[in-house]
């Protein structure tokens, strides 16, 4: 079933000395519980594509259909988690993760209820009712991830939630992710610039390139890759074969000018 | 020489805190001790004229007269309303027209030149149009109280309304928030600690509206007791309303502080 599809979507930003393109003729669709990456250098658009899927932009042409309905048209929600975690520093964690619901008018014991099953899942438990200041970084992105997960969206978009932890945090919270949007059976869209992570992740990568940015290469990760947890497939003998080729196709591309 | 242990370091640290914090008390009171004390003398000695400086002894002995005869109070009270009311009225005029300018981008952009010409212009040179507006009496005081702050707490705050960071805004409408749940839950926390801290200017661009206001107008209050005693020549009491004046902002100052501090302490 497939769930997402981009049709030829392009993009400019206007300013007043001008305008720059930044997306062009992007066109993929996603299928029902399949996690794809999109990687790239800065600048290519990997954010915009996001930002336009979760309807914080609207795309200058092309279309979008979420189950085949216009995405204008389309009621379904849609969880996007940044770069940082964005949690309210005057909200405490509990707060926090139910802002979505919240600002929807529809928070009850139901509700409330699930926050704490999700919370405990992801051992934030004993620290709902403290505030993020108090949490560490890892922490403070696991409730990002629970605040994301509240209101059930079947779409996941990740911009990048990793970068900004240490290593150990981040393989760690890339397990936890992974296997709680397997387990949830989510759609997502992982934004990230680390091919290591693309390939642990994901079932699919778009390769994309800047000015503007276009899609270069669609490559699948191996199948028994895709079946292993991301800790599990970094050290699996199928991981460096596909590394190797991704990394010698954005080597090229920084090569002939166009990368970074 | 035998190392010191932890909790001897540790009082010897805390005596150097005790110590320092004894001589700055020391030199405060100090220089006040000298201060009032050179103007004493050299009153007495004629160093300087009597009549226009007075003295601390006299300022303080019409103090204490004035206060006794209850025709001090009438005038704190006065003046205190006043200023109390200007700069509640400024500050919360301030921060109601920012958030309406930030709830339209259009409307902001047309009165952005009023604005700077407003903010520009030396608010106490409207004080006659004020009295002709709205007669000579409390309303033009406290209206020239609220004029003074209302501009900058206005500036201040929308400045601080669009520096909030785009992506609690994102976040909110990722969940679909309209403008006013994003002003609820992001833009207007998110300023407090601004909001606050214009307070403090408030309190003491207020205290400037008032006196001035009085100075003009008034039949009542400190800035007219200072405008009667040097029309009469009595510096003594335009000295002691001086004092009074003083001490009253400076309390108030320190009050708010206080309020600040709490405000802090119980939205973070």
């Amino acid at each position: 079933m497939t769930i997402l599809k981009l049709a030829g979507i392009s993009h400019h930003y206007f300013s007043k000395n001008g305008y720059t393109k930044a997306l062009e003729d992007i066109s993929f669709s996603l299928e029902r519980g399949e996690f794809i990456s999109i990687l790239g250098p800065s600048g290519c658009g990997k954010s915009t594509i996001l930002s336009i899927i979760a309807r914080l932009l609207q795309h200058t042409s092309g279309d979008i259909f979420i189950h085949e309905v216009p995405i204008k048209e389309s009621k379904e929600e849609i969880g996007y988690m940044l770069q940082q975690d964005y949690l309210f520093p005057w909200k405490t964690v509990l707060q926090n993760v139910l802002l979505g619901p919240k600002i929807q008018k529809r928070e009850d014991e139901a509700i409330e209820d699930r926050a704490n099953v999700l919370l405990q899942e992801v051992g934030l438990s004993n620290v709902k009712n403290q505030y993020p200041t108090e949490l560490s970084g890892g922490m403070r992105q696991r409730a990002a991830l629970v605040r994301t997960l509240m209101n059930n969206p079947e779409i996941f978009l990740l911009d990048e939630p990793f970068s900004s932890l240490d290593f150990q945090t981040k393989l760690k919270l890339e397990d936890l992710v992974a296997t709680i949007l397997n387990q949830y059976e989510k759609t997502t869209i992982l934004v990230t610039h680390d091919i290591g992570e693309a390939i642990a992740m994901s079932d699919r990568i778009i390769m994309m390139e800047a000015n503007p940015g276009r899609i270069v290469k669609i490559y699948d990760v191996p199948t028994e890759l895709r079946a292993e947890s991301p800790i599990v497939a970094r050290k699996h003998d199928a991981f460096q074969p596909i590394f190797d080729t991704i990394w010698q196709e954005l080597e090229k591309k920084e090569k002939s000018g166009e990368g970074i | 020489m035998k190392p010191l242990k932890d909790e001897q370091l540790y009082e010897a640290y805390q005596k150097g805190l005790k110590k320092e914090r004894k001589i700055v008390l020391t030199w405060q009171v100090g220089i006040a001790v000298i201060f009032f004390l050179c103007w004493e003398i050299s009153s007495r000695l004629y160093i300087i004229d009597p009549l226009l400086f007075s003295s601390p002894s006299k300022i303080f002995d019409l103090i204490l007269t004035r206060i006794a005869n209850g025709s001090l109070f009438v005038h704190v009270s006065v003046t205190l309303f006043e200023t109390l009311l200007g700069f509640l009225i400024g500050t919360i005029g301030g921060v109601l027209i920012a958030t309406s300018l930030w709830y339209s981008n259009r409307f902001a952009n047309i009165m952005d030149p009023y604005l700077v010409i407003f903010n520009a212009m030396p608010k106490v040179a409207l004080g006659p149009i004020l009295i002709v507006a709205l007669g000579p009496g409390y309303l033009s005081i406290i209206a020239m109280g609220f004029i003074i702050s209302v501009i900058v707490t206005t500036l201040v705050v929308y400045r601080a309304f669009l520096e909030v960071d785009r992506n609690y805004t994102m976040v909110l409408r990722s969940f679909g928030a309209n403008q006013s749940q994003i002003f609820k839950e992001a833009i207007f926390p998110a300023s407090l600690p601004v909001m606050i801290s214009t307070l403090k200017v408030n309190v003491g661009l207020s205290w400037v509206g008032v006196i001035v206001g009085e100075y003009l107008v008034s039949k009542q209050g400190l800035g007219y007791l200072i405008i009667y005693g040097f029309q009469v020549f009595d510096f003594s009491l335009v000295m002691a309303s001086l004092v009074i004046i003083a001490i009253l902002a400076a309390l108030m100052y320190k009050g708010v502080e206080k309020l600040e501090a709490w405000l802090m302490k119980h939205t973070k």
